[in-house]
C-alpha cells in the first residue's frame, strides 16, 4: 500500500509491504524491517530493524498525533487522489449557461461590477425550483443577457464574466 | 476516500436564517413527540396505578438493555386524526436490542381509551409487523388493548391490509422461522386475543393479564353466563388448563423480566455480510444541516453538504461526476457499513435518470444498501425532453429502483413531488425504512402548480356557459386549494398518515440510518434480477 504523509510542511511517500511477522517499509527507495505492537493505552512499541523504540500515538480523523522521546509531532494523512490530481478549474470560464429552461427571477449585479468568487450573480426558476447562478471565479461582469422576468431555453448565456 | 469539501459559510445572513427556522422545526417537533409520548390526564395515570399497571414507557424501559438505542417508529402516526386523542396511534413501535438480539417491539398504550385500536393503529400494526418479515426481526408484543374501537370498525376490519392482515403477517413471520413473544399485561380481546396465541412465546400476568375472544359483557349477551374476565381467561387459566399461554408471572415486572430470558434462548442469525470498516465520525458537524437546509423548499442547495454530514469521515467516492449533474450518486459508509447514495441537485433529466439507473444496477451487484435523499420536484417537462425519451428514461430508473434487492432507505429531505417521488423511492417502493424530515413536502404536483390547473379548468368550463370571473373569484378559488395542499403535503400530514415510519430530527438521520442499516442486514440479500428496461 502506497500512502502519503505530510509531516511540518513536508510531504512524504512511503510503501508498506506485509511480511510474515513483521512489516516492509519503502522510503526514498530504502527498505527497512518494521514491526509495531500496540502495549495499549495508546502505547505502541515500534521497531525499526533492531532498534526499539516505544511512543504514543492517537488519530483523529486524517491527523495523527505522535509522542516520542519527549517531543510531539503531528502527521498528515494525505489522500492518494487529492495529491494526484489537479485542481479542476473554472479559471478560463467566461459564460454561464444555463443548466435548463426557466425564467429568471432575480439579477443581483450590474454590469461592470467586480464580483468574487462564490458571490450569487442570478437567481433563475425551473420545474419549481430557485437555483443560484454563482460566481465560478473572481472578475467583473460583461455581459447580462436576460432581465428579472424573462424566459430561456437550456444552454442559454445567462451572464458572463470578463476573460 | 476522498472528502468532501464543504464549500458553505455558516456565518452568511441566509444560513443563520436557515438555522433560526430549522432549529424552531427541530423544537417544535421535539414538542410534538413529547406530548404524544408523555402527555395524558392525570386521571389515565392514576387509572394504570389503581389497575396496578405501569405506563407504556416505563414497560419498554424495561425490556431494552440499558443504555441501548431504541429506534421508535411513526411516534407522530395519527396526530392529525381523531382530534388527536389517539397519540402515536395509541401503540408504540420500535426497533430495539433485548439481550444482544435485535428485535421489533409493539407495545399497546392503555393510558388512552384502554389501548384501544383506531384504523390508523391497526395500520401501524401492519407496517410494523412488515418491517419484521422485510429485515427478519422477531417480534415482541407487549399487549394491553381493548380490540378495536367500534365506532370505527368499517375502516380497520375487513380490507386487505386492515385487521385480518395483523394475523396473515404473524403466521408468514413464524413460516419465515422467526419467533414472535407476547407479554399480556392487560386483556387481548377478539381478534386481539391471536396476537398471544399466534405467537411461539408468551407470558402472561396473574391479575391484570387475560385473553379471550369474547369478553365478559359479550359472553352475557350471547349466552347470559356471568363469569369474571380473570375466570374467563386469566393467567391461571391459560396456564394450567387451556395452553393458550406459556409462562405465568406475579407481576409486570416479574412477566418482562421472564420475556428477556425467553428473547435470551432465540438462535441468533447470521447477518448478511456487506462491506464494512472502522467506524468514523462525520468530519463536518451534523449540526450544521441546520444551517444547510433552506427556510424556502424551492431554493436549490448542494445535497453534497448533506452528505457531507451524515456519513463517515465525510468521505464519498462519487460516481460518475461529471455527467447527469442534478443527480448525486457514490459510495460512502455509515457507521462502517458501505452504502450507495442518491442525492438529488435539482430536477431528473435523461442523463440524471439514466446514471441513477446505472448506479442502483453497480450496487445490487455488489451487495450495496441504498440511501436516497429525496428532495425533488419531479422529471423534466417539455417538448425537447419528450424528444429525448425522457419518459422511458425515468422508467429505467424506477424499473432499477423497484428491482433493486439490496435494503433501501429514504429520507425526505425536502420535496417529494411527482414521479420524483417514484424514482427515487417513495413509500410505494419498500424502502427498509423511509423518514421524513420535519420541513418536507409531499404531493403529486406543486400546491401553486395545482391550483393553476384547477383554475384553468374551472375557467374554461364558466366560459362554455358564458361567464367569466374577475380576480377576486379567481383568488377565491385557489385560496382553498393552496390551502388544503399547504396542509396535506406537510410532513405532519404524512407522518400522521403513516406514509413514513416517522419525522426524524436532521441531525438523528445518521443513527437511525445506522440502526436500520444493522437491522436489515438479519436478512439475507437476495441475487439480483431486474424487469425489462426499455431502451
Amino acid at each position: 500500500m502506497r500512502s502519503f504523509y505530510n509531516i511540518a510542511g513536508q510531504s512524504i511517500e512511503v510503501e508498506l509491504l506485509r511480511r510474515a511477522a513483521s512489516q516492509l517499509l519503502i522510503y526514498n527507495g530504502e527498505e527497512s524491517t518494521i514491526a509495531i505492537k500496540a502495549l495499549g493505552d495508546d502505547e505502541y512499541r515500534v521497531t525499526v530493524e533492531d532498534q526499539s523504540t516505544s511512543l504514543f500515538a492517537i488519530q483523529q480523523g486524517d491527523q495523527f498525533f505522535i509522542h516520542l522521546n519527549g517531543n510531539n509531532y503531528q502527521v498528515d494523512c494525505e489522500d492518494e487522489m487529492q495529491s494526484a490530481s489537479g485542481a479542476l478549474s473554472d479559471e478560463d470560464k467566461v459564460v454561464a449557461n444555463a443548466p435548463m429552461p426557466g425564467t429568471v427571477v432575480a439579477v443581483n449585479v450590474t454590469a461592470g461590477q467586480t464580483v468574487k468568487s462564490g458571490e450569487s450573480l442570478m437567481v433563475i426558476e425551473s420545474m419549481k425550483m430557485e437555483t443560484t447562478i454563482a460566481a465560478w471565479r473572481d472578475g467583473v461582469v460583461c455581459k447580462i443577457n436576460f432581465c428579472v422576468g424573462d424566459s430561456f431555453d437550456r444552454q442559454a448565456e445567462l451572464i458572463q464574466l470578463e476573460e | 476516500m476522498q472528502r468532501i469539501i464543504s464549500h458553505i459559510n455558516t456565518n452568511a445572513e441566509s444560513f443563520k436564517e436557515n438555522s433560526l427556522y430549522n432549529l424552531k422545526l427541530r423544537d417544535e417537533l421535539k414538542e410534538k413527540i413529547r406530548k404524544a409520548r408523555f402527555d395524558r390526564p392525570q386521571r389515565d395515570f392514576d387509572r394504570l396505578k389503581r389497575q396496578d399497571k405501569l405506563f407504556v414507557r416505563d414497560r419498554i424501559d424495561l425490556l431494552l438493555d440499558p443504555g441501548t438505542p431504541f429506534l421508535e417508529l411513526s411516534a407522530l402516526a395519527a396526530n392529525r386524526s381523531y382530534d388527536g386523542k389517539s397519540p402515536s396511534a395509541s401503540m408504540i413501535t420500535g426497533i430495539g436490542i433485548v439481550n444482544g438480539r435485535e428485535v421489533m417491539i409493539h407495545a399497546d398504550d392503555a393510558s388512552v381509551k384502554g389501548g384501544a385500536w383506531y384504523p390508523l393503529s391497526m395500520k401501524k400494526l401492519v407496517r410494523m409487523l412488515d418491517i419484521a418479515i422485510e429485515n427478519q426481526l422477531p417480534v415482541i408484543h407487549l399487549c394491553d388493548s381493548a380490540g378495536g374501537f367500534l365506532p370505527l370498525q368499517s375502516q380497520f376490519f375487513a380490507d386487505r391490509y386492515h385487521g385480518g392482515r395483523v394475523f396473515r403477517n404473524m403466521c408468514q413471520l413464524s413460516k419465515m422461522g422467526v419467533p414472535q413473544l407476547s407479554v399480556v399485561l392487560g386483556h387481548c380481546t377478539a381478534g386481539g386475543a391471536y396476537i398471544p396465541a399466534l405467537s411461539e412465546y408468551s407470558v402472561i400476568v396473574r391479575g391484570t393479564g387475560a385473553v379471550f375472544l369474547g369478553g365478559p359483557p359479550l359472553v352475557k349477551a350471547a349466552t347470559g353466563e356471568i363469569i369474571t374476565a380473570d375466570e374467563l381467561g386469566g393467567c391461571d387459566l391459560h396456564t394450567q388448563v387451556s395452553g393458550t399461554a406459556d409462562y405465568p408471572a406475579s407481576s409486570e415486572q416479574e412477566a418482562i423480566a421472564k420475556a428477556r430470558e425467553i428473547v435470551a434462548q432465540f438462535s441468533r442469525i447470521e447477518k448478511e455480510k456487506i462491506e464494512q470498516q472502522a467506524v468514523e465520525a462525520p468530519y463536518y458537524d451534523p449540526s450544521e444541516l441546520y444551517d444547510i437546509v433552506p427556510k424556502d423548499n424551492k431554493i436549490q442547495y448542494d445535497v453534497r453538504e448533506l452528505i457531507a454530514r451524515i456519513v463517515d469521515g465525510s468521505r464519498f467516492s462519487e460516481y460518475q461526476p461529471a455527467y447527469g449533474s442534478t443527480l448525486i450518486c457514490g459510495f460512502a459508509h455509515i457507521w462502517g457499513y458501505k452504502v450507495g447514495i442518491l442525492g438529488n441537485n435539482g430536477v431528473l433529466f435523461n442523463d440524471s435518470s439514466l446514471k441513477g439507473a446505472h448506479f442502483m444496477q453497480l450496487c445490487n451487484q455488489n451487495k450495496t444498501p441504498l440511501v436516497f435523499l429525496q428532495n425533488i420536484t419531479g422529471f423534466m417537462v417539455g417538448r425537447e425532453y419528450e424528444e429525448n425519451g425522457i419518459t422511458k428514461d425515468g422508467a429505467k430508473m424506477i424499473m432499477s429502483q423497484a428491482c433493486s434487492v439490496v435494503p433501501k432507505f429514504t429520507v425526505m429531505v425536502g420535496g417529494s413531488f411527482g414521479a420524483g417521488n417514484y424514482g427515487m423511492c417513495g413509500r410505494g417502493f419498500d424502502s427498509r425504512l423511509l423518514f421524513s424530515w420535519p420541513n418536507s413536502k409531499i404531493s403529486v404536483m406543486g400546491g401553486e402548480q395545482a391550483a393553476d390547473v384547477l383554475v384553468d379548468i374551472k375557467l374554461s368550463q364558466l366560459k362554455k356557459e358564458g361567464v367569466t370571473l374577475c380576480e377576486e373569484e379567481i383568488a377565491a378559488i385557489r385560496k382553498p386549494v393552496l390551502a388544503e395542499y399547504e396542509n396535506e403535503s406537510d410532513a405532519y400530514h404524512s407522518t400522521s398518515e403513516i406514509w413514513d415510519d416517522g419525522i426524524l430530527d436532521p441531525i438523528d438521520t445518521r443513527n437511525s440510518l445506522g440502526i436500520a442499516i444493522s437491522a436489515s442486514l438479519n436478512k439475507s440479500i437476495e441475487k439480483p434480477g431486474f424487469g425489462t428496461f426499455r431502451f
